[in-house]
């Protein structure tokens, strides 16, 4: 695994009847333990600088495939440390035979973030941003990106 | 009583570090521990162990299996466990009956005492929060999943709300599992939160607590990080020893800048002289843990860079006048490694189980044990 | 870095051996330098167990292989103890006292009989790329091995690694 949170092996296109409705990938969980699968805040997936709508983008675990608006309420979905989850994107004939640049965020939400204080307790709290503001923007908030090559063959 | 029953006392805990070190040579058997053995026990109560998360690169690229960590756990002798369910158990927060069977026969196997759960409470399951009674609720399953591992202890990370924590006193309390707040830079030891979580322990002692982390004893950047930015050429070998040569002898920070200066510094190197400074900000003194000592059952040994060859040295922290404090003033309990380096740099630059290994030469020899 | 047949050696379970209080020897392990498991009497052929440069004599060391601990005399024998492949096996060598606690230079050298390595000159012929594979092996690989043991076409697989032992 390495530094590579997104793996070489698992990487095609979905076919559906004989036709290809999109691709995948997997990657392993860029932390050191499991999460529920609804702590997993923010997402994007950009191939060959081409950004994948979230509609489109679907994510499993084990064997169950949960569309992006279902990530957020699947708290009691647990991602095991070490397991790879499968991104699915639709996108009707897929990607070319060959090398595709991934590029890969997240934003996990950690229980040990200390991002509120109404007990007045903690001299670090770190201010809540606007919504608009959080992804993509700031690593100090926690979103992490990964790139790499990958070739796919069918 | 049993070899389990025993170890549940304190006497059994001190021992069996003891009892754990007779290893058998072949298949040959091992001779129960000796009262020889028993009279060689030192008068305090300082057990070692290790946090799984140390060897957390190994394990997730299937280099090290869990038994394997145990095994090494028993080799150098550091018998006490912490681990997160989180990152360890199968199929949890459920695990079957056969990985707990398994699970078991390890800890039998490598003599390996459960000391401590490290419990994230996922208070952000949902973007908006969760309520108190779904927290508790959480809380509890948590209780439940440790202690059918053996854990007593659960290290409670920063972030777990005081409602919550007050909550569960009564299930603690009825459960027999204990609470430990950690205490994690840079939170200080005189901070309300410690304070307020102090007055609590007062009145509840068998169910709250501290988990101090030993993070609040580092006093100077991880060597390791250091020589990795002098190798890529971004900070100046000459440069960055006299900045740290400095801070050490307690020269003001501005009369280093104003010398560096001088030294036609490279941008890697001027903000290393605050990367330095920076580093002793919420250092704590080890003496101020003192009066907090009666009620930590659980200590996290976190460490970044341990010296290569034959040098035992922590870059970060001094090991001696923490687990002094600890030795003379009645600390009963492990002090458990977390090797953390392995996330700063490659896991090609360090290797995890080593560090290990040399930070707790580092408390062999200062504990005796 | 681990290259697979160069760095086999591990300093997981790295320890002396105690017998009530008495340490009374030492420990280690290391991988198959090979891309499969093996019988264990394939290994027979030459074996070398050096620490901080002091080698230990062969009738001094084990070799443990799934919980069975075999001394060097019988590992020819062994040839229903499989090893396999990605496994660990444990050397123990006798060591009155045991290793100090610190850094140790730990070294072992080993030899895999390979089932396409054809020992009786006799049946050579029958390849023509037969005399390529006899090549003088390095000295130092034909020091560390028993005498009369050696075979020419099996020189140590050598690995040394700087070992930190805590107890």
């Amino acid at each position: 695994m390495e530094e590579k949170y997104i793996l070489k092996y698992g990487f095609r296109n979905v076919y559906q009847a004989g036709r290809i409705t999109g691709f995948q990938f997997k990657f392993v969980i860029p932390y050191y333990r499991g999460i529920y699968l609804s702590c997993l805040d923010e997402f994007s997936v950009k191939v060959d600088g081409e950004n994948f709508s979230l509609n489109n983008v679907s994510i499993k675990i084990g064997e169950r495939i949960f569309p992006w608006k279902e990530v957020d309420v699947a708290y009691d979905v647990f991602w095991t440390y070490g397991d790879p989850a499968t991104v699915i994107v639709s996108k009707p004939g897929g990607l070319e035979t060959g090398l595709h640049t991934i590029e890969l965020g997240m934003f996990i939400r950690k229980s040990y973030i200390v991002w509120t204080d109404p007990e007045g307790i903690y001299d670090f709290v770190i201010p809540p941003l606007p919504k608009s503001e959080l992804p993509d923007k700031d690593p100090r908030y926690g979103f992490q990106t990964f790139s790499d090559q990958l070739s796919l063959v069918i | 009583m049993n070899r389990k029953q025993f170890i549940s006392t304190a006497a059994g805990v001190a021992a069996t570090t003891v009892i754990g070190a007779c290893r058998a040579l072949g298949n040959s058997d091992t001779s129960p521990a000796s009262a020889d053995a028993f009279s060689r026990l030192p008068a305090h109560k300082v057990r070692r162990g290790v946090a799984l998360y140390s060897y957390q690169q190994a394990i997730m690229c299937n280099r090290m299996t869990l038994e394997e960590c145990f095994e090494e756990m028993n080799s150098i002798g550091a018998y006490g466990l912490e681990m997160m369910g989180q990152a360890t158990i199968r199929d949890y927060p459920y695990p079957s009956d056969e990985w707990v069977r398994d699970y078991w026969n390890m800890i039998e196997k490598y003599e390996i005492v459960p000391w401590t759960y490290t419990n994230f409470h996922d208070k952000y399951l949902r973007k908006a929060g969760m309520t108190v009674d779904e927290n508790v609720e959480y809380q509890t399953r948590e209780f439940e999943l440790g202690k059918k591992l053996g854990f007593r202890h659960f290290r409670m990370l920063i972030g777990f709300p005081i409602n919550v924590m007050e909550k569960m006193i009564p299930i603690a309390e009825k459960m027999g599992v204990w609470m430990g707040l950690e205490l994690h830079a840079p939170v200080t030891l005189d901070s309300k939160l410690v304070e307020l979580v102090l007055g609590i322990a007062e009145k509840h002692p068998e169910a709250v607590g501290f988990n101090p982390d030993w993070g609040i004893f580092a006093k100077y950047p991880s060597e390791l990080e250091r020589n990795k930015q002098i190798e890529a050429g971004t900070l100046t070998r000459e440069i960055a020893e006299y900045i740290l040569d400095a801070y050490k002898k307690g020269t003001n920070k501005e009369a280093v800048a104003a010398q560096v200066k001088k030294m036609k510094p490279k941008p890697g190197d001027t903000a290393y002289i605050d990367r330095v400074y920076n580093s002793g900000r919420s250092t704590q003194d080890p003496k101020d843990l003192i009066p907090l000592l009666p009620y930590c059952k659980s200590t996290h040994g976190k460490c970044h860079y341990i010296t290569e060859g034959n040098e035992f040295r922590d870059t970060e922290a001094e090991w001696e006048p923490g687990l002094r404090v600890m030795m003379e003033n009645g600390y009963d309990g492990y002090v458990c490694t977390e090797f953390e380096g392995q996330r700063s740099y490659s896991m090609y630059d360090i290797d995890e189980l080593d560090q290990v290994r040399r930070v707790q030469v580092i408390m062999k020899k200062i504990l005796g044990v | 870095m681990n290259f697979m047949y160069q760095e086999f050696l591990t300093s997981l379970g790295f320890g002396n051996i105690y017998r009530g209080p008495e340490a009374v020897g030492f420990q280690f392990k290391f991988t198959i330098p090979y891309y499969r498991g093996v019988w264990l009497s394939q290994i027979s052929g030459g074996f070398m167990v050096k620490v901080d440069g002091v080698e230990y004599p062969l009738d001094k060391v084990s070799i443990k292989v799934q919980d069975r601990v075999i001394p060097w005399s019988e590992v020819d024998y062994s040839y229903d103890l499989f090893w396999p492949y990605g496994s660990y096996a444990t050397v123990i060598v006798e060591k009155p006292g045991g290793l100090t606690v610190g850094l140790h230079k730990v070294e072992v050298g080993l030899s895999i009989r390979r089932s396409y390595m054809d020992e009786d000159p006799a049946v050579q012929h029958l390849y023509d790329f037969g005399d390529r594979r006899m090549q003088a092996p390095p000295p130092e690989a034909e020091k560390g091995s028993e005498e009369g043991s050696y075979n020419p076409m099996q020189p140590l697989q050598t690995c040394s690694l700087d070992m930190v032992l805590v107890m």
